[in-house]
């Protein structure tokens, strides 16, 4: 190690800025961090391939090649709704997979204590992270619109011979559509805070995936489990609790935004009839919660890894 | 705490539930020393150094680390000081490079030379681009000294370096860190490898149960019993000679050598006595206690090594 010698005994040969705990330099490192990761690029990988499954089978499809001929209105609806449930159901595990690996790995490595004990805030640990999920959430959404809109155009293109029958479609198509894509991003926000809470909470990566993971299949689950308590017990609160359940809200806000379509939720729904605005105040309490139970663990609590 | 001190505690105590880990902990750490920081397992070393970094609050007490508060200024006085605590902690399927990036990144300003020149301190430059999670045990730990050393710290906290690694490994760290001394750095160095405590430390505090017992200079703790090792033809009857003097009475022979004090503190005296005995030494030479026999009194007379 000879060579390195001038380094230490010199180290006024290297100068840079002093240095100071940056929240730009944060979100980078977790960018980077989430980048790098195995798990992020595989998942994106399989994405695709079902994607391109996906597209194979509407290729093939004839009775979908003659509802676009006979009302692109209703084909475009279709084929929407089939995309965005596949979009909102793969980007949710992924971003619970990436954001609780990026939280509960800094807990399970110990290297949370190395980061802050650079100087870094918890909190603002804590929320360079959520940043960085939240770059990534909207590129995904980003790569996910374009790759559909290409698709959806050569699909046309290839059958109708133009795009006239996407051009051709009224305004109501282009708001539904915008309805869709802040239902995503709500949904995205809600499993990112999600899978950043379990880790947190746990404190470990394995416990963090699980909870994540578990978290949307069993209050899905439950839906059925205060379905059967209400008919045992002949009591409609049962099916009143439901109406408080993250998931079945979730899974109905599509359609509650636009009950003209008179859609159908992919996945369980609340039991009893809810609108739009009692979904909304569901989803944003639960978000608040999994905010405040991460800010305020991450920042009371003694750095024991 | 003065421009001297980089490192203070003041009535430095930590409890967890009605288990005191560490209790009323007054240090200083001078600049440009190595200050070793000794005890047995569970005696609260790592606890302290955790409060000394922010990561856990003290019970009561506080920590002042280059002349600043540590509860209150954790922003501008921690990217100053490089730590290692316990187990490297690293991003085992990264790059040793990503790794480096990844934390140059949450301070910004690192260029990437810097980098360079740090997987070169630590010879880790030919395996730069290799996943951590291959390394040894010896080369994680470099990596993690690495890290530490990104931002030129003016302080060093190493919580056990010599963990894990293989006796070729353990010298190695402790050239590095012999020639981070020489270039300025105060080292903080916490670790129960005695040896390598007493070759490179300037000073050690023993604490025992979450209480300090002793700080002082390595050289005043290994040659402060003033005794001396006495090699004779007859050690039986100097030893008898001698437990009859008033200031002999805990001399003792050790594998067929005379142990004892003298008269004045001094080894002519000893000598002269002897001799005007008739008992005439082959050799003497004042005794060395090395550090873990010193660390096993003091730590078994407060209390006993866990």
């Amino acid at each position: 190690m000879s060579a390195s010698e001038s380094v230490l005994v010199q180290p006024d040969t290297v100068r840079f800025r002093p240095p100071r705990p940056s929240f730009p330099g944060t979100v980078r490192g977790e960018l980077l961090k989430a980048s790098r990761q195995l798990t992020t690029w595989v998942m994106l990988g399989v994405a695709l391939l079902l994607f391109s499954i996906f597209a194979l089978a509407l290729l093939s499809a004839d009775q979908v090649r003659t509802q676009l001929h006979a009302s692109p209105l209703a084909w475009y609806y279709t084929v929407l709704d089939i995309l965005l449930s596949l979009f909102d159901t793969g980007s949710g595990i992924f971003l619970l997979v990436v954001s609780a690996r990026l939280m509960g790995m800094e807990y399970s490595s110990g290297t949370i204590r190395i980061l802050l004990a650079r100087g870094t805030g918890r909190v603002e640990l804590l929320a360079a992270k959520l940043t960085a999920l939240a770059i990534g959430a909207l590129v995904l959404l980003a790569g996910f619109l374009i790759l559909a809109g290409a698709f959806l155009s050569i699909l046309v293109r290839s059958w109708e011979g133009s795009l006239h029958p996407l051009a051709a479609l009224p305004a109501e198509a282009w708001h539904y559509t915008e309805l869709q894509i802040v239902v995503a991003l709500i949904s995205m926000g809600v499993c990112i805070l999600l899978g950043t809470t379990a880790a947190v909470v746990g404190r470990s990566l394995a416990f963090g995936l699980a909870a994540a993971l578990a978290f949307f299949p069993t209050d899905n689950f439950g839906t059925i489990v205060l379905s059967l308590l209400t008919r045992v017990t002949g009591k409609d609160a049962w099916n009143q609790v439901s109406a408080y359940l993250l998931g079945p809200a979730l899974n109905q806000l599509p359609v509650l935004l636009e009950p003209q379509r008179q859609a159908r939720a992919a996945f369980a729904v609340p039991l009893v009839k809810v609108d739009a605005t009692h979904a909304l105040v569901v989803i944003a309490a639960y978000g608040a919660i999994f905010l405040a139970a991460s800010v305020i663990l991450t920042a009371r609590r003694d750095v024991l890894e | 705490m003065n421009d001297a001190t980089v490192l203070t505690t003041h009535q430095l105590s930590k409890s967890y539930g009605s288990r005191p880990a560490v209790k009323h902990l007054d240090l200083d750490v001078r600049r440009g020393e190595i200050f070793g920081f000794l005890g047995p397992n569970g005696a609260g070393k790592t606890t302290t150094i955790r409060m000394a970094l922010g990561l856990i609050r003290p019970s009561s007490g506080r920590v002042e680390v280059l002349g600043c508060d540590i509860a209150r200024q954790k922003a501008e006085v921690l990217p100053r000081v490089g730590a290692l605590v316990e187990s490297p902690a690293l991003y085992t399927y990264m790059s040793g490079r990503d790794n480096l990036r990844a934390f140059a990144a949450v301070l910004g300003g690192v260029p990437a030379r810097r980098l360079d020149e740090v997987l070169d301190v630590v010879d880790l430059r030919g395996r730069q681009k290799d996943r951590v999670g291959s390394y040894s045990m010896g080369m994680k730990q470099r990596l993690g000294l690495a890290v530490a050393l990104l931002h030129e710290p003016e302080l060093l906290v190493l919580d056990e370096p010599a963990n894990g690694l293989d006796p070729a490994g353990i010298v190695e760290m402790r050239d590095l860190m012999r020639r981070l001394a020489a270039s300025g750095k105060t080292i903080f160095v916490s670790s129960h490898v005695l040896g390598e405590v007493q070759q490179i430390c300037d000073r050690v505090a023993i604490i025992n149960l979450g209480q300090l017992v002793r700080v002082a200079p390595v050289a005043d703790l290994i040659g402060a019993h003033g005794e001396f090792e006495v090699k004779l033809e007859n050690p039986e009857r100097a030893l008898q000679l001698v437990r009859e003097q008033p200031w002999g009475s805990g001399a003792r022979l050790q594998e067929g050598t005379l142990v004892t004090t003298s008269p004045s503190g001094r080894g002519r005296d000893l000598v002269q006595f002897l001799a005007q005995a008739d008992c005439w030494p082959d050799a003497v030479s004042e005794r060395q206690h090395d550090l873990e026999e010193i660390f096993l009194d003091l730590t078994a007379s407060n209390g006993g090594v866990n």
